[in-house]
């Protein structure tokens, strides 16, 4: 079986394991089967570091020949190749906001609705916040996902503390860098 | 266990979470068809994505 | 990269952190593609089913009126009623949820192509 980890660009190196399969403009990197979904995103990371461009592939794409798998890609190539370029040097930072249940206790249901319009009011301030900040972000359920560039990183964290900060209300977690997931999906 | 040992690892543990989260919902779908067996045997799904599909769009239009 | 490494990636969190790890849940199957209905629990597998799209309804139409209200299209009985409902609403659905030992993230199906659910 072969297991599909990513599409990348500007390869530099492929650690012991792995194969790189130049397709027009992009690498697609595979490897052995691999059922531990912890040890595919550790390469996936990995390949953030050794690649210029990294796509990840959701744990679970798996291919009995090189047939499969090139049939499997052809009709997404494109889209591939415009996605490549759009994550292309920057990294993803995930927000999670979960919504507090304490609007769920309230006196009335008037106090139920303010309370959830405040909150969603906040949310939707934090997010634009750090959308300004970013070349992109998506939404994924309760995730936003932010592509950012490398080099800001740094100040993109700086700015999310602040923020938290100014919003007490909310309960946030916020993790990265990682690699684009977020900007991946299914053309 | 110190709190900074304490801190350190609750910090590990979701970080893991994430990474695991991300790799199983999120990342390029290329073989993409959702069904759902029960017994083993394959059923609903073209359907099913219909109405779902739908319900996106009626989000989508709400938010309009 | 080796697993200790990733502590570096929490970067900010505020709240209650450990029941935001919670919500991130516990990777459950491999394959989430597939939701699996065995024959001894085909009953919970369907209160799965229903219970995501009543959630995912409820989302939306709350939502919606959260929109409503925040463009002041909705006199003070309306909000009052449309509270309430949704108050009930969410705690029916916490106790269908308890009651067939369903969490959140049970509720959040993958659709492959179509993303998640909720």
């Amino acid at each position: 079986m072969i297991h599909l980890y990513a599409f990348v660009r500007g390869l530099r190196q492929v650690e012991p394991g792995l194969e790189a399969r130049p397709l027009e403009s992009l690498e697609v990197v595979t490897g052995a089967e691999q059922t531990d979904p912890l040890q595919h995103g550790l390469v996936v990371e990995r390949l953030l570091d050794q690649a210029d461009a990294v796509l990840p592939v959701r744990f679970g794409e798996r291919f009995r020949t090189e047939d499969d798998l090139a049939a499997a890609i052809a009709p997404r190539l494109e889209a591939l190749e415009h996605q490549l370029d759009h994550v292309a040097g920057c990294v993803e930072v995930g927000v999670r906001i979960v919504p507090r249940r304490e609007a769920a206790h309230a006196d009335d249901g008037a106090a139920y609705m303010r309370a959830r319009l405040r909150e969603q009011l906040s949310t939707d301030e934090l997010h634009r916040a750090l959308a300004a900040k970013a070349r992109d972000s998506v939404q994924t359920n309760r995730d936003v996902g932010y592509l950012v560039p490398r080099a800001d990183i740094g100040a993109f964290s700086v700015a999310v503390e602040r923020l938290l900060e100014s919003h007490p209300a909310l309960d946030v977690l916020c993790t990265g860098p990682w690699a684009p997931y977020s900007f991946a999906a299914a053309a | 266990m110190s709190v900074v040992e304490r801190r350190q690892s609750l910090a590990e543990q979701v970080t893991l979470l994430d990474l695991v989260d991300r790799v199983l919902n999120k990342g390029v779908v290329v073989t993409g068809d959702i069904t759902l067996s029960v017994a083993d045997v394959d059923l609903v799904y073209v359907g099913l994505r219909l109405l779902l599909a739908s319900a996106a769009t009626l989000e989508r239009e709400a938010a309009g | 990269m080796s697993v200790p490494d990733l502590e570096s990636r929490l970067l900010a969190a505020s709240g209650d952190v450990e029941s935001l790890a919670r919500t991130l849940g516990d990777g459950a199957s491999p394959f989430p593609r597939r939701v699996n209905a065995d024959p001894e629990s085909v009953e919970r597998g369907l209160a799965q089913l229903v219970l995501t799209l009543v959630e995912l309804l409820r989302q939306l139409m709350e939502r919606q009126a959260l929109r409503r209200m925040d463009q002041g299209s909705l006199d003070d009985e309306q909000v009052e009623r449309l509270g309430l409902t949704f108050m009930r609403l969410a705690e029916r659905m916490d106790e269908l949820k308890a009651e067939f030992e369903l969490s959140d993230e049970d509720l959040n199906l993958d659709l492959g192509p179509l993303g998640s659910l909720l």
